[in-house]
């Protein structure tokens, strides 16, 4: 997957690098609204892709969506999840990719920090209280949203 | 929904699943499934959360849930707009009782109590816990779905009685609790296919006349009762308990109510059960019997639409001669509760032939008491309105069942191990939990959330209900 298939990279172009993804209105706390505008992104050895999991490219795929393997190529990450723009909040993620995943909030935690100094406000799901290695897939309880470093 | 690819069923079952379907890999799958408030996930070493075997989270969220994790490490269940503590929160404002109460009541963690007040994530468990309290399915929390018929029945609670006759929040929640146990055994009995027992009758709308009294109908429907059950002409019931939860598939619910209350019969749609008073006079057997006769009555005859007003009967209705009752409603439920446990013919039979052999009146009481198990002033009412030509004494007081007759009525629920097991979730309830668990239908940890004890006491739970799952005769 490349630029012109819609990704986009935000070690060279920093918080402007979304503008072209949708923002939605509110956190996504259910099933449904967890699949709208969802976008996908691993931090790399040399980027930090970004790109719409179920956008024109993912959805000419077979399974109608990207997965993060389409975004590294195949090849090792740091760290991997999913994210949504929040209209007038900044930038929600966490931590659920099956592959590149970060398994405690520390990790995460240094992730959040990566966006923050992109220039973003960002708040993380965190981790699941009932299985503390696994991530949260939506927004649950009340967020914490940090300001950009 | 689309074909499940043997990758996908590989990567949520697990490899050393067997079968095309998520149904057969379910079945043979080693892996566990973690829900929280707003997610499912494959079990990992140490989760703490509440856990499900791979068969029975595939039957309460389905394949299209589940097959997000062959791809993602957790799979979201909650449908939008829905939220299990917005759920909870309903029910506790439609049951009119305060947040504290059920808490409390519920035994809710430290870090739950933490969780609501802070508007945190709150553990399963403890959603869980609250749910079956307030008499909802906590199955269903959070998934949108319409709560089962007893989670509406139960919001009529609050509306029983007035002034000093209202219920008390504790008795609320005991009935919500009830309804929540009536509804689950329901719900094991259809995922183990037992057999329901289809009672052969319509309802009887017929509550007497100037003609004919509330109570002398109520006679005539013992004897069509016991006549449909093949019950001996004139022979004692030997056990209530079993006759109405083995034969009959009717749950019976033992809870702890102010000392007045005798039990009640809860009724929405198809989902019945009889809650009954461990507390107060039921604490003789042979008034628990009276009592479970009593809401038999109710349960068998009374019309779907007097049932759903959930009537909550008190000792003193139940112990008084039926003819003295005004109610004809209670007045029916009354006699046909002292005939169905001893026909009135032999009860006078039994009385004459002690008195007319020189014996005193009350040792003629003791004598249809013995016979029938019941207690004294049902055995003198009964006698005195059969033999109104006898000058019949009350029944003479301070006499006590027998061990025996305890035990076919309490069995199972007076006793087990762990004591932890509430009564609520004793009894037929928990052999149900038992048998499930053994067909694999459930996890350990459901068993724990059904009994409502610690994961650690399990292991002594089933090993208890296996003892008298081998006990207990087949009905008869």
């Amino acid at each position: 997957m490349t630029s012109t298939d819609g990704m986009a990279d935000l070690e060279s172009s920093g918080n402007r690098a979304l503008e072209g993804f949708n923002e939605v209105g509110s956190e996504p706390r259910d099933r449904e609204s967890a699949e709208q505008s969802r976008l996908l992104w691993v931090v790399g050895a040399r980027d930090v892709p970004f790109a719409d999991e179920a956008g024109p490219y993912g959805r000419s795929l077979a399974g109608g969506a990207i997965k993060h393997s389409n975004l590294t190529g195949g090849s090792d990450a740091y760290s991997g999840g999913e994210a949504w723009r929040i209209k007038g909040k900044g930038l929600l993620v966490n931590a659920s990719s099956g592959r590149y995943g970060a398994e405690c909030e520390k990790e995460l935690n240094e992730v959040v920090d990566i966006f923050r100094h992109a220039g973003f406000s960002v708040a993380s799901m965190g981790f699941d209280l009932d299985s503390p290695t696994t991530p949260n897939a939506v927004a649950v309880g009340e967020l914490t949203w940090l300001r950009p470093l | 929904m689309s074909i499940a690819s043997s990758e996908e069923l590989d990567a949520v079952f697990g490899l050393e699943s067997e079968g095309d379907t998520p149904e057969e890999r379910s079945l043979t799958s080693k892996r566990e499934f973690v829900r929280s408030q707003h997610q499912i996930s494959i079990r990992q070493p140490d989760a703490p959360g509440r856990w499900f075997r791979a068969n029975e989270i595939l039957r309460l969220f389905g394949w299209e849930t589940l097959r997000v994790l062959a791809a993602r490490p957790a799979s979201p269940v909650l449908r939008r707009g829905a939220d299990p503590v917005s759920d909870l929160r309903k029910q506790i404002d439609a049951l009119g009782v305060s947040e504290g109460g059920v808490l409390s009541r519920a035994n809710v963690s430290e870090v739950g109590k933490r969780a609501l007040k802070s508007k945190s994530q709150v553990p399963f468990a403890d959603l869980e816990k609250l749910a079956q309290h307030l008499s909802l399915d906590s199955d269903l929390l959070g998934l949108g779905s319409e709560q089962p018929e007893v989670s509406r029945l139960s919001v009529r609670l609050r509306t029983i009685g007035s002034g000093p006759r209202a219920l008390s929040e504790a008795s609320v929640l005991a009935l919500a609790e009830a309804a929540w146990v009536i509804g689950r055994q329901h719900a094991l009995q259809n995922m183990l296919e037992h057999p329901t027992y289809n009672w052969p009758h319509d309802p009887n709308s017929d509550y007497g006349s100037s003609m004919t009294p509330a109570w002398r109908v109520g006679q005539r429907l013992a004897e069509l009762t016991r006549e449909t059950l093949e019950v001996q002409p004139g022979a004692p019931i030997e056990s209530m308990t079993r006759l109405l939860e083995e034969r009959l598939n009717i749950p019976v619910v033992h809870v702890r109510l102010p000392k007045e209350f005798a039990g009640a019969t809860i009724a929405s749609g198809t989902l019945r059960g009889i809650v009954v008073n461990q507390h107060g006079a039921n604490e003789n057997v042979w008034v628990r019997r009276m009592t479970l006769a009593h809401e038999l009555g109710h349960y068998l005859w009374d019309s779907q639409e007097r049932l759903e007003q959930l009537v909550v009967d008190r000792h003193a209705d139940l112990q008084s001669d039926y003819s003295n009752i005004h109610d004809p409603v209670e007045q029916r439920a009354n006699s046909f509760a002292v005939e169905f446990l001893a026909p009135r013919t032999e009860a006078g039979d039994v009385y004459k032939s002690i008195v007319n052999s020189g014996s005193s009146g009350s040792e003629g009481i003791e004598a249809v008491m013995r016979q029938f198990n019941i207690g004294p002033s049902a055995a003198s009412h009964h006698v005195r309105n059969e033999l109104p030509q006898f000058e019949v004494p009350p029944g003479p007081q301070g006499l006590q069942p027998t061990d025996d007759i305890k035990g076919l009525e309490e069995f199972s629920v007076s006793f087990f191990d762990p004591n932890d097991v509430p009564e609520s979730r004793r009894g037929r309830f928990a052999r149900l939990v038992g048998e499930a668990h053994a067909a694999q239908l459930i996890s350990d940890d459901t068993v724990a959330a059904y009994l409502s004890i610690p994961r650690d006491k399990v292991e002594t739970a089933l090993t208890f209900i296996n003892t008298i799952q081998e006990a207990t005769p087949s009905p008869s």
